[in-house]
């Protein structure tokens, strides 16, 4: 395209494609600052499961019996089974007496749950070269090994963090997609925002809320860009960076794969870690002195840690090996420090070895965003610069709609209208769909089945409601002025939000003073206070807006005296 | 708890650094005090305020996270001091030290 | 008398007034659209492709050369998808900032596939040599 300067061709980039893709970053934004307490959320959604983070209980006395009580999924059975197996060489084995090959288990300092799982062994398959495994997986409450209900929705780590890279469009993987695409054009929007924004350093701080409305919100879109600037764009950046290999730019994983399995095998030969199971049955070492000298071994790189992930494959073979990983914590980087162990010996095989330089800056750059670090400053810090950067994505919609809505109001163009439309459902409709889960969570009972699915429904619902709203208030932004739903919205953001910590009181009796001061659960009271401040928020807001609106309608009242004054001296 | 007292001290430096970054700029003095701010003066000693939160960072975790930590705070610090500017620029008349 | 006419005949020329207005607004509306789409967004694309298939081959060429160079298979990868996302910026923002618009999307075209070749012709070499 022919622009007269680059700054003209930045501006139209920052301008069409921030419009365009800032709906769906501002989901991206909005529900990854959920997700740093997705395992909160989780806790406030599945009140059974409101207990303290366990570490990994013993493998030998409590989780070995565990895993021998998991069953193949049946779905998966049904799906998988006549894939796998050759009929030709025998018969197909029945589910419940399929073979375990593999368990795992795997926690983090936020859960009290403990998810485990088995991959089951499928005899005769088709294709002995593949992977075979049959899954099947479960929830443990880790302190007496009982299952916990597993069919809940958790509404944190399985909704609202999907939905920040997926935006649970799952048809072909397309919601990655168009996440990838916007973690691109936000990261160009960035740059063109700061190429075109010349004052970046002498306009850091100012914010004139005094001046026009214009004015006032570029400031706060200035402010809220550019204080978060690093926060902005690397999260962009790294959560692009997690994906590319194996969506966005699947490079290694398609045209390059031969090279890419030849090397892995010869990489796997290095290892050492036996590939295939002997066929000669084995009797299982003791887990637990293996994780004693996990622990004993990180201790001596300075680095002491838990076990987050532990892994035992070829189970009841003489091939077994049980592979250790820590848990996330003091540090960034997601490397897991894995050790290896002969299952039958008990016997040290390997220990993974220190990643290359380009590995350990990727780790890092995962780590920052994957954030499996216990540090609940730096929780709230990121949380920050979520809402900065859903603040700067909101005030450029308004902007956008400020900046034209006269001048379409004059020339009868509906597009300023139909801009604020969007912009309302996508700021103010996206937060009542979220609340309006909650409450939907604490008010279905727990034994309803399909409670999840319920509650993922009331979410789209609620949302295209609040679309239909938008739309339907929207007639004023032709004529120039601004969508009555904005407001009407809000007031809902502020009452829901108190509905929903009151839900929560009544459904469970954890109520504010409880989970505070006489007995303290973090986890819960975190998320009802941060709904009680929504609520507050809200309210100024809607305080703010009525103000506007008053001296909106005074100029309008004024100017048609004026009007009709002049009319009838006509 | 020793950890949260350095980075409470962190945050303390971050927010003084920011407030002199914002008092080095001829508006936001004005807004403050008045006569013109001795700009370099100013600028310098937020640079030493970040640096050494940059320190405190570094004494409540390991170097990885500290970085985090501190880009962060620098973030919510500027947000803080650009907010207090607005509504109670009072507030940052005492770091309004020296003028030109 | 003038007023009472004027009285009655407003509703019909308000509906025939609102309904021409309505047709021209959606006019306006789907020919802006149109436009918009035909014109700014169409660029948009064809340098978002560019920087893309460019990226491609460059991340392609960079794992196998480096593995030829005898790194490892995972530094190599991660190397390459580090520098993938600096370069399609730049691609991206060069091919659409661009004046000679023909040229700068032949290069950049050209690039990804010459290099996306040359990657495969690499890779069978190093299987060739490793079989």
């Amino acid at each position: 395209m022919q622009f007269n300067s680059t700054r003209q061709g930045m501006a139209w980039l920052h301008t069409w494609l921030g419009l365009i893709l800032g709906f769906v970053l501002m989901v991206c934004f909005f529900f990854g600052a959920l997700s740093v307490f997705d395992r909160e959320i989780d806790r406030w959604a599945i009140p059974e499961t409101r207990f303290d983070p366990q570490p990994m209980p013993s493998f030998d006395n409590l989780l070995m019996g565990v895993f021998e009580r998991i069953e193949p999924d049946e779905a998966e059975y049904k799906r998988m089974m006549p894939e796998y197996h050759d009929a030709s060489a025998g018969e197909m084995t029945p589910r419940l007496e399929l073979p375990a090959d593999e368990y795992w288990a795997y926690t983090t300092h936020r859960d009290p749950v403990l998810r485990m799982g088995a991959g089951f062994r499928v005899p005769f398959p088709a294709n002995p070269e593949g992977h075979n495994h049959i899954h099947g997986n479960t929830t443990i409450d880790p302190r007496t090994g009982l299952s916990v209900p597993d069919h809940h929705l958790k509404i944190g780590s399985e909704w609202f963090y999907p939905l920040h890279y997926s935006l649970n469009l799952n048809w072909n993987r397309i919601g990655f997609f168009i996440v990838g695409i916007a973690g691109f054009f936000m990261l160009v929007a960035l740059i063109s925002g700061v190429w075109i924004h010349r004052k970046i350093f002498r306009e850091l701080f100012t914010f004139r809320r005094h001046k026009s409305k214009q004015r006032s919100i570029l400031d706060m879109h200035n402010m809220t860009g550019v204080v978060a600037l690093p926060f902005h764009f690397f999260f962009a950046f790294t959560g692009l960076i997690i994906f590319v290999a194996f969506y966005y730019m699947p490079v290694t994983n398609t045209m390059l794969e031969p090279l890419h399995s030849a090397q892995q095998a010869i990489e796997a030969e290095e290892m050492g870690l036996p590939h295939e199971r002997a066929g000669i049955p084995a009797p299982m070492a003791s887990v637990d002195a293996m994780v004693a000298e996990a622990k004993r071994r990180w201790a001596a790189r300075d680095m002491a840690g838990e076990v987050g992930f532990l892994q035992m494959h070829h189970v009841g073979d003489q091939n077994a090996y049980v592979s250790i990983y820590r848990a996330g914590s003091d540090r960034v980087a997601l490397v897991g420090e894995g050790i290896h162990f002969n299952g039958v010996t008990g016997d040290v095989l390997r220990e993974d070895p220190p990643h290359s330089l380009a590995e350990s800056i990727g780790d890092f750059l995962a780590g920052l965003h994957l954030q499996h670090f216990e540090h609940w400053f730096l929780r709230w810090l990121y949380v920050i610069g979520g809402l900065l950067g859903c603040a700067c994505i909101a005030t450029g919609f308004m902007f956008f709609v400020e900046k034209r809505k006269q001048q379409h109001a004059k020339a009868g163009s509906q597009g300023s209208r139909i801009v604020d439309a969007f912009a309302v459902t996508t700021v103010t409709g996206m937060v009542i769909a979220a609340i309006a889960m909650l409450i939907a969570n604490r008010i279905i009972p727990s034994a309803t089945e399909g409670k999840g699915d319920i509650e993922k429904l009331v979410f789209w619902s609620v949302w295209a409601l609040s679309f239909l709203h938008a739309i339907w208030r929207s007639a004023a932004v032709a004529l120039a002025k601004t969508n009555p739903a904005w407001r009407e919205q809000t007031v809902l953001i502020a009452i829901l939000g108190a509905v929903a910590v009151i839900a929560n009181w009544i459904s469970t009796g954890d109520h504010l003073i409880k989970t505070i001061f006489t007995d303290p659960y973090w986890a819960v009271a975190g998320v009802d206070l941060s709904l009680l401040a929504g609520s507050l928020i809200a309210l100024l807001a809607v305080k703010k807006m009525t103000a506007t609106h008053k001296t909106e309608r005074k100029q309008e009242t004024s100017q048609e005296k004026l009007a009709t004054g002049e009319a009838a001296y006509e | 708890m020793n950890d949260a007292i350095w980075l409470i001290i962190a945050f303390v430096l971050m927010l003084l650094a920011m407030g002199w970054f914002a008092l080095s700029l001829k508006t936001h003095w004005k807004q403050v005090m008045s006569g013109k701010p001795a700009s370099r003066l100013l600028r310098s000693l937020g640079w030493i305020c970040v640096a050494l939160s940059g320190l405190a960072c570094l004494q409540a975790d390991h170097a990885s996270m500290a970085v985090l930590v501190w880009i962060m705070l620098s973030a919510t610090a500027a947000f803080i001091v650009g907010q207090v500017l607005s509504y109670r620029p009072g507030l940052l008349k005492p770091l309004a030290l020296f003028r030109a | 008398m003038t007023v009472i006419i004027s009285i009655e005949c407003e509703p019909l020329s308000l509906v025939l007034s609102q309904a021409n207005r309505r047709i021209h607004n959606s006019v306006v509306f789907m020919s802006t659209l149109l436009s918009f789409t035909h014109q700014s967004l169409g660029p948009v694309v064809t340098a978002f492709l560019g920087g893309y298939l460019f990226t491609w081959g460059f991340v392609a060429l960079t794992v196998t050369s480096t593995v030829t160079l005898g790194w490892g298979f995972h530094t190599a990868e991660h190397t390459a998808f580090l520098l993938a996302f600096p370069v399609f910026l730049l691609v991206f923002f060069w091919l659409f900032l661009s004046r000679k618009t023909l040229l700068t999307h032949a290069v950049a075209y050209g690039g990804g596939v010459l290099m996306t070749a040359a990657s495969v012709w690499l890779q069978s070499m190093l299987l060739a040599q490793g079989a």
